[in-house]
């Protein structure tokens, strides 16, 4: 690293290049504009753009590979933990998804945003990992749809961390089919490729998803009062 | 399609999720990746080495090469044979000053009797010629006191013995008049050191990195060794012989004399110009036995085969030996009129493989003999 700066031998080249003494308030001055240009500097380290991020993946730079981990471990550790129920399980779909992203970052071809590509990743990590246990196309084939139920009324200060607990409740398909479709926010279409189902079977899971859910926000609503009471 | 109020609380707030997971997952995460990467590094890695190492390798291979095969071209093979005789002969040099050195009592006990001769006995005898008169008296003296004196040039005989041995010791005898067949040994030995010396000079101009060890040149005066009386009849073999009528390349045989009673023959076989094959010979006289004896190493074992001289007439010499029926019973010296023919002889047809191999490389012509026939060398 060129920016680390040993101020004892600083002041010796200093003293060589001009052959007298350097007052040592011009010493502090120099000092002092080192430092400010060596925070700058360790910022703009740890705080890579995309393309940087890319070259030095692209390099296998490990430094870099640590810097992006940093970056988007936490917001990837969230996506794991809504697809798959334990923690464990969604620490090792986090590493798979890691290093798919270190060793195929040379297919990445500059088409939309980089993180964008790096969440799908983590997404099919995580469906990939469900679909060793779970076949979607057995357990989903239901074609009629229900009728949507009326939108109940929905405290605002329920966390997302209680969202998750009562998600977890949900079956598999249904969870899956709703993380895909409310959180990612992709098509029923696509949906149904990835997971192999037909697009009614995504509606369907879609709304019977929700209306499990409000009944188990009700229920537990209900539990809450009467602990309160 | 709007989303109910659950689902955009979701949407709204999970990024409370976000939360960094332990420190193993990197760790493990860096172990799948240090996993991968290794086989690429193998990939990469040896094709450079290997450039290198080929590089290199061929370099000290030629290097070696130069050294090893160049130089030696110029030297013949027999050239060295002759630097290895040469330094017998030196050896036995320094084995005569050995044995002529007198123990400080007996130096007190002559100087007793002769006062003069006291000073001249530091000098050994091989030095100076000059010192050989008054040492014969020396000798005369120490003779009356036989068991102190030490008897010089012959290291295997006993006291009393020697004592008979030392009338006949100082007696040269020339060349017998049978001796039809040329000596090439003078002659020889001056080729030699004329190569040699242009040898010499020639490593000396092409380098002075490796230190030249310069030998002691063969005197003319050195084949003139004295000889016991039994050996004197083969006085006539001394010097270097070749049998170019060999299937499997040419034999050489040089004799010399190594001791008062000893003569030397280093044999070798070279095919293209190449030393396949090398066997030492002595040709002794036992005086305690009163005999004269063949000693060979026949195979790799190094076991030396003894076999007596027991008949001779003027053309032939039987060597005999009858203690191990694996090793051929007969080695017949023939004398014609260019040289001399070797016969190995195995009548009980019953040999080690060993020996069989040592015969192929002594010219085996069937079952029972092999044969040699010897001329006088000619450059």
């Amino acid at each position: 690293m060129n920016w680390k700066i040993n101020p004892k031998n600083f002041r010796r080249k200093i003293f060589r290049i001009f052959n007298k003494k350097v007052p040592f308030g011009t010493f502090l001055l120099f000092l002092h504009n080192s430092f400010t240009r060596n925070c700058i500097l360790y910022i703009k380290l740890n705080v890579l753009r995309e393309s940087e991020y890319i070259k030095g993946c692209l390099a296998g730079d490990r430094l870099v590979q640590k810097k992006l981990y940093d970056a988007y471990a936490a917001v990837f550790f969230a996506i794991a933990k809504r697809y798959v129920k334990s923690v464990e399980s969604a620490e090792d779909v986090l590493i798979e998804a890691f290093c798919k992203i270190f060793q195929k970052i040379d297919t990445y071809s500059f088409e939309g945003s980089f993180e964008g590509w790096m969440r799908r990743i983590v997404v099919n990590e995580s469906l990939m990992y469900l679909r060793k246990n779970y076949r979607f196309h057995e357990h989903m084939e239901v074609e009629m749809i229900p009728i949507q139920m009326e939108d109940a009324n929905v405290e605002e200060d329920i966390s997302a961390r209680e969202i998750l607990a009562l998600m977890d409740e949900l079956p598999i398909g249904y969870r899956t089919v709703f993380n895909l479709f409310v959180v990612e926010g992709l098509k029923h279409k696509e949906i149904a490729e990835m997971l192999a189902i037909s697009i009614n079977t995504s509606k369907s899971q879609l709304i019977l998803a929700k209306k499990r859910l409000r009944e188990l926000y009700e229920k537990r609503n209900a539990i809450q009062n009467t602990n309160l009471g | 399609m709007e989303e109910d109020k659950l689902s955009q609380i979701f949407i709204k707030k999970q990024h409370e999720l976000e939360e960094q997971p332990s420190s193993k997952v990197w760790e493990r995460i860096e172990r799948r990746l240090d996993l991968h990467a290794l086989p690429q590094k193998k990939e990469n890695r040896p094709f450079q080495l290997s450039f290198l190492y080929i590089a290199a390798s061929v370099l000290v291979l030629v290097s070696i090469g130069y050294f090893a095969f160049w130089k030696s071209k110029e030297e013949s093979v027999i050239a060295k044979n002759t630097s290895k005789i040469e330094d017998k002969i030196t050896d036995f040099s320094n084995d005569e000053q050995f044995y002529y050195q007198i123990d400080s009592a007996q130096k007190e006990l002559i100087a007793e009797v002769n006062p003069s001769l006291g000073n001249n006995l530091d000098k050994p005898l091989s030095a100076e010629r000059e010192v050989d008169e008054p040492l014969s008296s020396v000798i005369f003296l120490a003779s009356e006191n036989e068991e102190t004196f030490k008897e010089s040039g012959n290291r295997n005989l006993s006291a009393p013995s020697a004592s008979l041995q030392m009338d006949r010791k100082p007696e040269y005898n020339q060349p017998s008049t049978m001796n039809y067949a040329s000596p090439p040994s003078l002659q020889f030995v001056e080729d030699m050191n004329s190569e040699k010396e242009s040898i010499a000079s020639m490593e000396e101009k092409s380098a002075a990195t490796a230190p030249v060890f310069k030998k002691k040149v063969l005197s003319p005066n050195a084949q003139e060794q004295k000889l016991c009386e039994p050996l004197q009849k083969f006085h006539w073999i001394l010097g270097q012989w070749i049998d170019k009528e060999e299937e499997g390349g040419q034999s050489t045989e040089q004799w010399i004399i190594t001791d008062y009673n000893t003569l030397l023959c280093v044999g070798m076989k070279v095919k293209s110009k190449a030393k396949i094959f090398e066997d030492k010979t002595f040709l002794y006289f036992d005086a305690a036995l009163n005999q004269v004896f063949l000693k060979i190493t026949l195979d790799d074992s190094r076991k030396q085969v003894l076999y007596q001289l027991t008949n001779q007439d003027s053309d032939r010499l039987y060597f005999v030996q009858e203690s191990d029926a694996t090793y051929p019973q007969k080695i017949i010296f023939q004398r014609d009129l260019k040289g001399y023919t070797v016969i190995t002889l195995n009548e009980k047809g019953f040999i080690s493989t060993n020996v069989q191999s040592y015969l192929e490389h002594r010219n085996r012509v069937s079952q029972v003999r092999a044969i040699r026939k010897f001329v006088p060398y000619k450059k």
